[in-house]
């Protein structure tokens, strides 16, 4: 304690404090500055880790797969036949399934008249716990699955064989990897008839046409809402790959060059994926089972040469017998972690205070603008007018959150949004009031980045990044350069930054997407969005038109 | 003289009720799959039984001899004064849509896990509590299963159920007959179990049908079941002590084959060994797998690595029965007697779908089956009620149960379902919803009581029992009725998880037990066991409490303790003592020196 008090005595005497005050707006920035460079600090070696096995239990690759041979034959004949299929229509093509299955004595039931599943029950087992195999008739190219359909058919018509199982085994045959997967998913839980326990894993397999062979493959993982699955699972899959030396991919880098670009490179993709998930139209299949406590990925077989198609069969094969060891759920490893390569990760705990940094840059712009421009007392003394403007904001947005997904013409009225919180001509009758309002949008960001950095750090991240510019607004506002201000609020404008966002990343279809991807997948971005960045947005906006330029230039004169 | 009449009149009843039994049921199912079933009675010697009593030492050991009635087993069922007691041990999922009933209309098959029942004499429930107890942990070491676990918290008192449990046996005067039920789903059932269960055979495992019986076999089924019965049965003044075991099993006879022929090891299929589709491509590198052969041969010694050796007792000649129900047009049954020197085979004839084989003879008996198509076998019973259970919800602090059950017949099913749950699981009776589902339509059911005609609830009290539902359904003719309701997971004591907490819990199976149009039993199965996930700490957490706790303690009682022994002084006064400090003064010193080289030089 002695210690503290001659800290505060020191403080005290040489005046720190009201330095610190004037100096909040840079120091703000600093803190914004320093949250980049914490994650652009993180592929650096010694700041990440190497992936590793935590639960005993998994012994990956520690089986051999038999998955060979005249597999191989078996799966040709079967992709033959699929290939006949193509241009079936999915009642026909699922008819057809359900024969071949029935030949190998498994019973088959539909979702919806429409998605074909069929459940392996484990020979002596207790019917509890299950693992999901699941093959889209198409794949994320909307390229014919035939690869992986053959696959799947051989490979349950393998697992058929052996008495080890411990999980019952579940084989979906959904149409596509999209909205039909997530309704089965849901369905399973709540209303099927036919069910084989909580699922414990899912792999979600893409071989499209390439025939034979194949170059390496590409993992997906992302979950909707920041939800990933448990990082074992993927090491585990990893692991075995390597075991039979197939290369893989993730965020599009392979794993035989790495260095700090790559891994820098993943990172941020990673990043920006992850909050996109659920917003663009690649749909990887994996997105569907989050908020189920169920761990999935996505593999999906690249090239023409090189490894041959039993191989990737021996992926799942063995994945799946790992997972088949368990005795517990999966909850050793990480939830929360950002891949830098296959074999380098970083955890939650080791990128968690970029996040930090960049809401305690919110909150210090949001101390500025009161410290450095008004009375405290008087945000008490006009409590109910800052209360009633915020309450009118939030309530107008949440109806239109509410509201506009169902609506037949939300991107006429998402754009039209933007442009209507611009139109009013009113001023506040004092220039207090705007600052006072900035102040408490700005805190309201930083407590919107906090809240989120834990469940979803990829949003929040990405969040206090594109609306980090509305920091400057009281320092402009300051300095009277009122039509700088106005300038910066139009760009960040969260439609705005959307708009030009989903151009240039060439997903245009996300600024449709975030209004039904709730209904469709239960993806909540658009509830972050319209309830807490774009209201905060409102208010700041609302303070720049209010703000009485000409009358404060005649009162300094 | 007396005596010896008396032990003529022994000899005789003995020889007329046949003390022990024993008979083999094989029945191949569809798609290569076999249904068998091992099934012994034992009787006791008739004695005199009586309601023993701790405090009256004098009527200790009743009796010590019961013939062929296990010797270990009779002390410990009198001792605790258990007239009926029913042992289940099952493991897996029966797949009624392809093998159809359960063996023995579902008396002798229990749910996933173990299950006990017991009928106790005594004259109030703390007595009859006490002896349960007494009873599940000696059969706990007995057994080599987890009865010891058996508590408050998981026992049961059935009502409907007790209706035809009862056996002849009258109660002492002032005593009554208590009904004890628990059930432990997570066991795993095992070798373990099977030792002890051939030791209660006179034959112990070495002849007769029970020597088939190789841990390694049983246990590589796709769905088995032991059970074990005892029953009191009660004539004038002497009753007797009635053991009845079964084995049930389902073997898959292609895996059984494979490896016979090819070992455990799923390696894969030479390419000359491929069964391919010749209709489509079919080279040397390419093949659309056929289904499994229809023309197979097996016989007993493919499954059970074993034959049967020999008739249980020399003397005793039709006590040994091997009985197969089986389809004559497409299968061929030989009966084979081996010795050392010769073997003598002998074609089975059958014009009725069934026959019996008694075993005579000391020799090896072995049956071989052959057919051309083996898809061809007896019609499968249907039941008459499918059900299936599972847990619907994701979250950790609420969940959902929903059962649907298909009446697949043309005639109403009436059935009472019997479910008891976990205390952890705080259910919402009120939340109970029914949905109905025909060729017209799905309709939700405003009016319960047409569908649920009696209804029995005992709500759960945390930590000292179950909660307990008996339902009394009726579901009209091809329909199936879903029920559905909510529930409230609990948070546990840190010490009330099991060392494999992320594992989840297991909730026992729900029983159904279909009553006929006399309104007795007639059939009965379980649903499946479910796995609930509860909020499960991190258990390294408590560390991180308890040393944030102590800063956050040392911190405040630091505070605290400098402002109860400092003396509080203006910033003023602080600096004029600051300045007369050893410490200041020592630097004023240090000052003035370093002053002094400076000004010399």
């Amino acid at each position: 304690m002695a210690l503290a008090e001659t800290v505060y005595r020191k403080i005290n005497k040489l005046g720190i404090i009201p330095k610190l005050i004037h100096l909040l707006p840079k120091l703000s920035f600093i803190f914004a500055a320093l949250s980049v460079a914490w994650l652009c600090y993180l592929p650096l070696d010694g700041n990440y880790r190497n992936v590793y096995i935590s639960e005993n239990a998994l012994m990956p690759a520690q089986v051999t797969s038999y998955f060979r041979e005249s597999e191989w034959n078996v799966v040709r004949g079967y992709r033959e036949e699929f290939g006949k299929l193509e241009n079936l229509s999915l009642n026909e093509r699922n008819s057809m399934v359900e024969s071949w299955l029935k030949d190998l004595n498994l019973q088959v039931s539909y979702h919806n008249n429409q998605t074909l599943y069929s459940i392996m029950h484990a020979p002596r087992g207790e019917n509890t716990e299950a693992m999901a195999l699941v093959v889209p008739w198409f794949n994320s190219d909307k390229e014919y699955n035939e690869g992986a359909l053959s696959l799947a058919l051989a490979l349950i018509r393998y697992f058929n064989k052996m008495s080890i199982w411990s999980k019952n085994i579940i084989l979906i045959f959904p149409e596509n990897s999209g909205k039909v997967l997530r309704s089965w998913v849901e369905a399973y839980h709540t209303t099927l008839d036919e069910t084989a326990g909580s699922i414990e894993a899912a792999i979600i397999m893409e071989y499209g046409k390439q025939g034979d062979y194949f170059n390496y493959y590409q993992m997906f993982y992302e979950g909707l809402n920041g939800q990933l699955p448990n990082l074992d699972l993927l090491n585990t899959a990893n692991l075995i790959s390597s075991h039979e030396g197939i290369s893989k991919s993730i965020q599009g880098y392979k794993d035989n060059l790495m260095n700090f670009n790559t891994r820098l490179n993943t990172l941020f993709k990673g990043i920006l994926k992850l909050s996109l998930t659920g917003l663009t139209n690649d749909l990887y299949g994996c997105e569907a089972f989050s908020g189920w406590q169920i761990q999935a990925f996505t593999i999906k077989a690249v090239g023409s040469a090189g490894h041959d198609v039993t191989q990737f069969g021996r992926i799942v094969d063995s994945t799946f017998r790992s997972v088949n060891n368990l005795l517990e759920k999966f909850h050793q490893s990480f939830f929360f972690y950002l891949m830098l390569s296959p074999k380098n990760f970083v955890s939650i705990g080791t990128y968690l205070p970029s996040a930090v940094l960049l809401a305690v840059s919110f909150a210090l712009s949001s101390l500025s603008s009161i410290l450095n421009n008004i009375k405290v007392e008087m945000i008490f003394d006009n409590l109910t007018f800052f209360l009633n403007i915020i309450a009118f904001v939030e309530i107008g947005c949440l109806i239109i959150a509410f509201t506009l997904p169902n609506t037949q013409f939300f991107e006429i009225g998402m754009s039209l949004l933007g442009v209507i919180s611009l139109l009013p001509n009113f001023e506040f009758k004092n220039n207090q009031f705007s600052f006072a309002l900035i102040s408490i949008s700005l805190f309201f960001i930083s407590l919107l980045i906090t809240a989120l950095l834990i469940v979803h750090f990829s949003l929040a991240f990405i969040i206090g990044l594109l609306g980090f510019p509305l920091t400057f607004i009281p320092t402009l506002l300051k300095q009277r350069k009122v039509k700088i201000a106005k300038l910066i609020s139009i760009i960040s404008n969260p439609f705005f930054i959307i708009y030009i966002g989903s151009r240039y990343l060439e997903h245009p279809e996300i600024y449709s997407k975030l209004l039904t991807s709730w209904n469709d997948l239960q993806c909540w971005t658009w509830f972050i969005v319209m309830l807490g960045w774009f209201p905060s947005w409102i208010l700041i906006t609302i303070s720049i038109i209010g703000y009485k330029e000409v009358d404060e230039i005649k009162k300094d004169i | 003289m007396i005596q010896i009449i008396w032990f003529i009149l022994l000899c005789i009843q003995l020889i007329i009720a046949k003390p022990f039994d024993e008979k083999l049921h094989l029945r191949p199912l569809p798609r290569n799959k076999l249904l068998s079933s091992f099934e012994f009675i034992i009787e006791s010697l008739p004695f005199n039984l009586q309601y023993y009593n701790e405090s009256i030492s004098t009527n200790s050991q009743q009796i010590n001899h019961y013939t062929y009635f296990p010797n270990t087993l009779g002390p410990i069922i009198e001792n605790t004064n258990t007239r009926q007691l029913q042992l289940r041990f099952t493991q897996g999922w029966w797949d009624s849509k392809s093998w159809g009933k359960l063996p023995f209309n579902g008396k002798f098959s229990g749910g996933t896990g173990v299950e006990v029942v017991a009928i106790i004499e005594a004259p109030n429930v703390e007595i009859a509590q006490n002896n349960w107890s007494k009873l599940t942990k000696i059969l706990s070491g007995f057994f080599c299963a987890s009865f010891n676990f058996i508590d408050d918290d998981i026992t049961t008192y059935p009502r409907y159920l007790t209706k035809e449990n009862h056996t002849n046996y009258l109660p002492e005067k002032g005593n009554k007959l208590y009904l004890l039920r628990a059930a432990l789903p997570s066991e795993p059932v095992c070798t373990e179990n099977l030792t002890p269960f051939l030791k209660l055979l006179p034959t112990k495992g070495k002849a007769g049908i029970s020597s088939l019986l190789d841990g390694h076999k049983v246990f590589d089924s796709l769905w088995h079941g032991m059970s074990i019965d005892i029953t009191t049965e009660c004539n004038n003044d002497t009753c007797q002590l009635k053991l009845h075991q079964t084995i049930n099993q389902i073997v898959d006879i292609m895996r059984s084959i494979r490896k016979k022929e090819e070992g455990g090891i799923p390696k894969p299929t030479k390419g000359e060994k491929l069964r391919c589709d010749t209709n489509k491509t079919f080279n040397v590198w390419q093949c659309f797998p056929l289904g499994d052969p229809t023309e197979i041969e097996w016989s007993l010694e493919t499954i059970y690595g074993r034959k049967i050796k020999g008739s249980p007792f020399e003397d005793d000649s039709e006590i040994s029965k091997v009985s197969i129900d089986y389809e004559p047009s497409s299968w061929n049954v030989q009966m084979f007697r081996e010795t050392d020197t010769s073997t003598i085979s002998n074609t089975i004839s059958n014009e009725h779908y069934h026959v019996d084989e008694y075993l005579t003879e000391q020799v090896d008996y072995n049956f071989k089956f052959s057919t051309d198509n083996s898809l061809n076998t007896l019609p499968i019973d249907t039941p008459p009620l499918y059900a299936s259970r599972s847990l619907t919800g994701y979250s950790l602090d609420q969940g959902g149960l929903r059962v649907t059950f298909t009446n697949p017949l043309n005639t109403p099913v009436e059935f009472i379902y019997f479910e008891s749950v976990p205390w952890f699981m705080r259910l919402y009776f009120h939340t109970l919803k029914l949905e109905t589902k025909n060729e017209t339509g799905k309709f939700i059911i405003e009016n319960h009581s047409d569908y649920i005609k009696d209804r029995y609830y005992r709500p759960a009290v945390d930590r000292s029992r179950p909660s307990h539902m008996e339902l009394y359904i009726e579901i009209p003719p091809n329909s199936s009725l879903s029920m559905s309701y909510e529930f409230d997971k609990s948070l546990l004591l840190y010490r009330e998880y099991p060392p494999d907490a992320n594992h989840g819990f297991d909730v026992e199976p729900a029983i159904i037990t279909i009553l006929d149009s006399n309104k007795s039993r007639c059939y009965e199965f379980r649903t499946t066991s479910l796995l609930l996930t509860l909020p499960t700490p991190d258990f390294s957490m408590p560390y991180n409490v308890i040393i944030l706790t102590c800063t956050v303690l040392s911190l405040a009682f630091g505070t605290l303790f400098n402002l109860l022994t400092k003396k509080t002084v203006t910033d003023e006064e602080y600096e004029i003592e600051a300045q007369n400090t050893k410490f200041a003064k020592l630097k004023n010193k240090i000052k003035l020196i370093m002053q002094n080289i400076k000004s010399r030089k």
